[in-house]
Formats: C-alpha cells, sequence, structure tokens
C-alpha cells in the first residue's frame, strides 16, 4: 500500500513538475511598453502625492480647497485597502475575512467588555453560521485557531455551547 | 518563517519610493510585476486583461506605499491578494456583461491556461482535475508546485496556518490521484 502511494505520489510529482514547466514557458512577462507604464503611474502618484504634502504646508483657508487629484488617490486607495486596517485591528485574520460582520460584532462585544457567556454566544453563532451556511473547509477553523488569543477562546466556547466535540 | 532580510529590503525600497526615489519604484517593478502579471495570466487566461490588472495592482502598491506598515505583511504576499481580488472582479464583469441567450454553451465551463497547456491528454487530465479542486486546495497547489512558494509563503498568502497550508496540499493530491486513477479513464 505505501509502495504503490509512493508511486502515485512520484507519478503525479512528475506529472505537476511537467505541467509547471509548460506553464512557465508560455506565461508572459511584462513588456517594455507594460514597465513605461507602470512607472509612469508611480511618478504619477509621487507628484499627486508631493501636490498633497504642499497643500498641507499651505495656511489653512487654503489647505481647506479641494484638489480632485488628490481626492482621487486618497478615494480611489481607500476602497480595498481601507479593509486591511479593519481586519488587522479585528480578532482574527482568517474568521475577520471570511465572515465580514458576524465577526465583527463578536469582535465589539470581546472588546466591549461584554459577559463570557454571551461572547461564547455569538462566537458560536459565528462557527455555526460558518459551517452551516457557507460548509467551509477544516483549514479555515483550524487556520483561525492560532490567529489570536480571541479567537481560540471563543472559537472554544462555541463548539462548548454546541456540545460539539470537534468542529469536523 | 519569513526571509526577514529580503522582506526588510523589499519594505525599505517601499519607503524609499514613498520618499520620491523612482529608482526603488525600478526596482520594485522588476521584482514584482513579472509575478503579477504570471497570476492574473493564469486566472483570467488573457494576456492583455492580465496586463491591465498587473499594473492595476501596481499601481494600488504605490498609493499604498505611504502608508505600508512594514513587517506586518510582506509585498509579495499583499500583491497576490489585491491581483487575486482585482482577478475576481474582472471575472465577475465579464459575467455580467455577457449575455448567456447569446453565448452557446461552453464545451467545458472551466478551460483555464492550464488545460490549454497540456501537450498530451494525460495532461490535460491533470490539469482538469486541478481545475476542478476546491478553491483553496488549487490555490495551495499552484502556489507550491508552480509558484515554488514555501508552505509558510503560502500560509501567508492565503491567510491561514502552516498546517491548514499541509492539510489542503495534501488533500488535493488526495484528490487529484484519485481523478487521475486508471479505473477513472473514460
Amino acid at each position: 500500500m505505501n509502495d504503490k502511494n509512493t508511486d502515485m505520489d512520484r507519478l503525479l510529482d512528475d506529472a505537476l513538475d511537467r505541467l509547471a514547466a509548460a506553464e512557465a514557458g508560455a506565461a508572459p512577462v511584462p513588456d517594455v511598453a507594460l514597465v513605461a507604464r507602470v512607472l509612469a503611474d508611480a511618478k504619477a502618484v509621487t507628484a499627486a502625492a508631493t501636490a498633497t504634502a504642499a497643500r498641507a504646508a499651505l495656511p489653512h483657508a487654503s489647505a481647506m480647497r479641494s484638489d480632485p487629484v488628490g481626492r482621487g488617490v486618497e478615494g480611489r486607495g481607500a476602497g480595498r485597502l481601507g479593509g486591511r486596517g479593519g481586519r488587522d485591528a479585528g480578532t482574527g485574520r482568517g474568521i475577520a475575512r471570511r465572515s465580514g460582520p458576524v465577526a465583527a460584532i463578536a469582535a465589539r462585544w470581546l472588546a466591549g467588555g461584554a459577559g463570557a457567556a454571551a461572547a461564547a454566544m455569538v462566537a458560536g453563532l459565528v462557527v455555526g453560521f460558518l459551517t452551516g451556511l457557507t460548509g467551509p473547509e477544516p483549514e479555515i477553523l483550524t487556520a483561525a485557531m492560532p490567529a489570536g488569543d480571541d479567537v481560540i477562546v471563543v472559537a472554544d466556547a462555541g463548539l462548548a455551547l454546541f456540545g460539539a466535540d470537534s468542529p469536523f | 518563517m519569513f526571509d526577514l532580510s529580503e522582506a526588510n529590503e523589499e519594505a525599505a525600497l517601499l519607503a524609499r519610493f514613498a520618499a520620491g526615489d523612482q529608482a526603488a519604484a525600478r526596482a520594485l517593478t522588476e521584482r514584482f510585476l513579472p509575478l503579477a502579471l504570471r497570476q492574473a495570466w493564469r486566472i483570467l487566461g488573457s494576456e492583455a486583461e492580465a496586463e491591465e490588472v498587473a499594473q492595476e495592482a501596481m499601481l494600488k502598491l504605490w498609493r499604498q506605499a505611504a502608508t505600508w506598515r512594514a513587517g506586518e505583511a510582506r509585498i509579495s504576499t499583499w500583491l497576490y491578494r489585491v491581483t487575486q481580488n482585482l482577478c475576481i472582479d474582472r471575472i465577475r464583469r465579464r459575467r455580467a456583461n455577457v449575455n448567456v441567450d447569446d453565448v452557446p454553451e461552453p464545451a467545458d465551463p472551466r478551460p483555464g491556461v492550464l488545460e490549454r497547456l497540456g501537450e498530451s491528454e494525460d495532461m490535460r487530465r491533470l490539469a482538469r482535475a486541478i481545475m476542478a479542486l476546491p478553491d483553496r486546495q488549487r490555490d495551495a497547489l499552484v502556489l507550491r508546485h508552480f509558484d515554488g512558494a514555501s508552505n509558510p509563503n503560502i500560509a501567508a498568502r492565503l491567510e491561514c496556518s502552516v498546517e491548514a497550508v499541509e492539510s489542503l496540499l495534501a488533500r488535493a493530491r488526495r484528490q487529484l490521484q484519485k481523478d487521475l486513477a486508471p479505473d477513472r479513464h473514460g
């Protein structure tokens, strides 16, 4: 059995290597024009940042005037990237990312000093919500456990509430 | 876990760019643009679209430079996620723009770049089996075998533990072996 598995492993590795080599040979590499566009973007962002800094150094009344370029940079950048701060400030990266508002509620309860039982209930709902609705693979839960102390405590408590020995 | 010196060097380059150093922008472009381009091409299957996505991902990096928090994430990890999200946005937009009544049913609903590369039926079967894996298993497997990423690096990109990556890879391999077993031919 072990020999058979080893053979299969070797065959699979070999096939994956060959496919990866084919992919590497076919994958595009950035051409001069693309590199030039990317560097032009970099220059434009630097120029916009310089203009913003200069405006900030002006007296208050002048600084209050809006600048469509500067606002554009901040506005667009704030979209998806803005989420990073929220996630980092939350309970755990994997959980917060996947469960969104529910985990955020749990985090607020915990951060706000809510009672342990109530927090556990919210966390239990998070776990139940995840396993019930999205049917995550086990790694989602295992991934959450080392991510933050709060999550470890809450996930265990949540499972205990449901009387489960194991999430799997 | 990570190569800290490399991570520090990358962060230093980004800090230099944030301070206005365009040579740092060039160094970062040389290092990261190929990664973003290849990742986008792999997902989208179109070189032109992949170029647009890679450029957009790099633009987000330039905009992020001033507020980059060194030590929190590696640039490659961050860029991987940004590129992934941009590709997903593109795919959603494609679907939204297509009138399904006007398009004939595709022979294979999930044709991928990998499948087109298969020079033999066996390789095409492998490619199809990879594409049919659950998303996270497929991501882990591709990062490991096609990008040569280490398990800690994959863990960072997929936002999970190293143990979870090992589990993902093991399950992906088991599934591939099952799908490619001789009695599944046909």
